[in-house]
């Protein structure tokens, strides 16, 4: 099939497979047969119904997603604000790489879970603790890629930069911060992500904060449907952030020369 | 009086490099790239640089810019000494070098905004530039929308608006092909030439190229880059006129910058050749 067609038809595409996979789903919990295990897609619809229908039930939902998006915002500005810094510094000066580059890959490697009860003993199981967790595993991510993008500056842009006599401090703020964006949006959008999936780890240890914790409730109650409609929300969430960084990254990165590979 | 004053100065050398010398470390040995490089540019010269590829030229324009600092020997520019890039200096790369998320007017502004110069007058100058290039109507475009040739007219207007004294030139047309190139020589000589006079150092390794443009080629041998000649070429100025490619003189100096170039060149692989061996 064509470039053109498959492009024209891509929304259509993706409704038949919300379709196909709402199908799929209700054949399965029609077999398993055990609402315990498996909620099908009509009582997670009631679900739903439920979360807005019944005020005590609809409060907590509000309170839960404020504090989650309030605990993922947080998480991953402060880790935009403190991981952009390092990952320049780390870029441009090799003693600074030198001293923090083991550090950030064995920060890096540790699963987000395991910060978890760190974090626990330092803020309770509260919302800010969510937050250092998700600011935690977000930084990393953000590091890392700022380093790559400021280490991986081309000297064609920096030399004529010097050429015509450019200060220390302008060659950052208009060659090297520029140049690095491509690799620091990677790092955003990764660092979104992770943040994300960092205050749901915490609030679902906690299991009193947030959605994370709802959804951990519920399912201690074994209100399957409701745990589902949850994670749906959770995953909308997830989508809707990441569709905001995709649009960020290209509104910033537009100078780049798109590939030019054909897909079939 | 003011004949005498015209004299003099068309006579005043600009730009002296003097024993310069540059040796780099690779793979632990050390390489001397270039030894003992001395030549003068009189003011409004033009002056070429060429010899075999890995000769050092691009290391001496780069030396000469104040960008790469030399073993020994200096640069004198206006009588003094360079230790970093002056402002009285152009540089036109042989990648363009242009900020791409800079649109073509952004780009040439640049050296004037690193400058300090008003918004209005920047904007008033860089559009001059850029028309002198010929690039009018091109002032929003990003570099990724234009072909290699006209990146180059944007380097070169960048270099221009700064105006300096000396223009350097690295390769600047390597990346582009024939028919661009030729065309694009011609509106060189035009602007610095003619137009807007400038003293121009221009590295290249074709021959043709260094001729038709040039008052001066320094041709270099092979690593490390020492000054084998100076070739003064003894053509008609404001060559954007005729056809001089086909001028005995021209076709004379061609065979023999080649002659010399075909001698360094094989000598060079023989060399590579023999210690290949050992």
């Amino acid at each position: 099939m064509s470039a053109s067609i498959v492009n024209r038809y891509r929304y259509p595409f993706l409704f038949l497979t919300i379709i196909v996979f709402v199908a799929v789903w209700w054949v399965v919990a029609k077999i398993v047969n055990d609402p315990y295990a498996l909620a099908g897609p009509v009582s997670t619809a009631k679900a739903y119904y439920q979360l807005f229908a019944q005020s005590s039930l609809r409060n907590l939902f509000i309170t839960s997603i404020e504090s989650t998006l309030l605990s993922i915002f947080l998480g991953f500005v402060l880790a935009v604000a403190i991981g952009i810094p390092v990952g320049i510094f780390m870029g441009r000066y090799l003693v600074v790489d030198y001293l923090v580059d083991p550090w950030i890959n064995i920060w890096y490697s540790i699963p987000a879970i395991a910060f978890v009860p760190l974090v626990m003993n330092w803020a309770g199981l509260t919302s800010i603790s969510a937050l250092i967790v998700s600011f935690l595993i977000a930084v990393f991510s953000i590091i890392i890629n700022v380093y790559t993008g400021v280490k991986n500056v081309s000297a064609s842009l920096v030399e004529p930069a010097i050429a015509f006599g450019i200060s220390k401090r302008a060659l950052y703020t208009k060659v090297i911060l520029p140049a690095s964006t491509p690799n620091i949006m990677v790092g955003l959008r990764l660092g979104i992500t992770r943040a994300i999936e960092g205050v749901i780890v915490a609030e679902m240890v906690f299991s009193v904060v947030g959605l994370g914790g709802m959804i951990f409730d519920t399912a201690d109650k074994l209100e399957m449907s409701l745990t589902i409609a949850l994670v749906i929300v959770i995953s909308l969430i997830s989508i809707a952030l990441n569709y905001l960084m995709k649009y960020l990254d290209h509104k910033v990165v537009f100078w780049k020369e798109s590939s030019a590979l054909k897909r079939g | 009086m003011a004949l005498e004053q015209k004299t003099v100065s068309t006579f005043k050398q600009i730009l002296k490099i003097e024993g310069i010398s540059k040796s780099f470390v690779k793979d632990g040995k050390k390489v001397q790239v270039l030894e003992d490089v001395s030549f003068e540019a009189r003011e409004g010269s033009f002056v070429s640089i060429i010899g075999p590829s890995g000769c050092g030229k691009t290391t001496l324009l780069r030396i000469i810019d104040g960008l790469v600092k030399p073993d020994s020997g200096k640069v004198l520019f206006n009588g003094k000494p360079v230790t970093s890039p002056p402002p009285k200096m152009g540089f036109v790369f042989q990648q363009f070098g242009l900020l791409p998320w800079r649109t073509v007017r952004k780009n040439v502004e640049f050296g004037l905004e690193l400058r300090g110069v008003n918004p209005e007058e920047k904007k008033k100058i860089a559009e001059g530039y850029i028309k002198l290039v010929g690039l009018e109507g091109f002032e929003n475009h990003y570099p990724h929308e234009l072909s290699g040739g006209m990146q180059q007219r944007v380097g070169l207007a960048r270099a221009l608006a700064i105006d300096p004294d000396v223009l350097l030139m690295d390769e600047p047309f390597a990346s582009l092909d024939m028919q661009t190139r030729e065309l694009f020589q011609r509106e060189l000589l035009k602007i610095v030439k003619g137009a807007l006079p400038k003293t121009t150092l221009f590295v290249t390794h074709n021959i043709d190229e260094a001729i038709y443009l040039s008052d001066e080629i320094v041709l270099m041998t092979a690593r490390p880059g020492k000054v084998y000649e100076i070739i003064k070429v003894d053509l008609p100025q404001e060559r954007w006129k005729e056809d001089i490619r086909a001028h005995p003189e021209f076709i004379r100096l061609r065979q023999k910058i080649w002659k010399f170039l075909e001698s360094q060149i094989i000598e060079k692989e023989m060399g590579e050749n023999e210690s290949g061996k050992a």
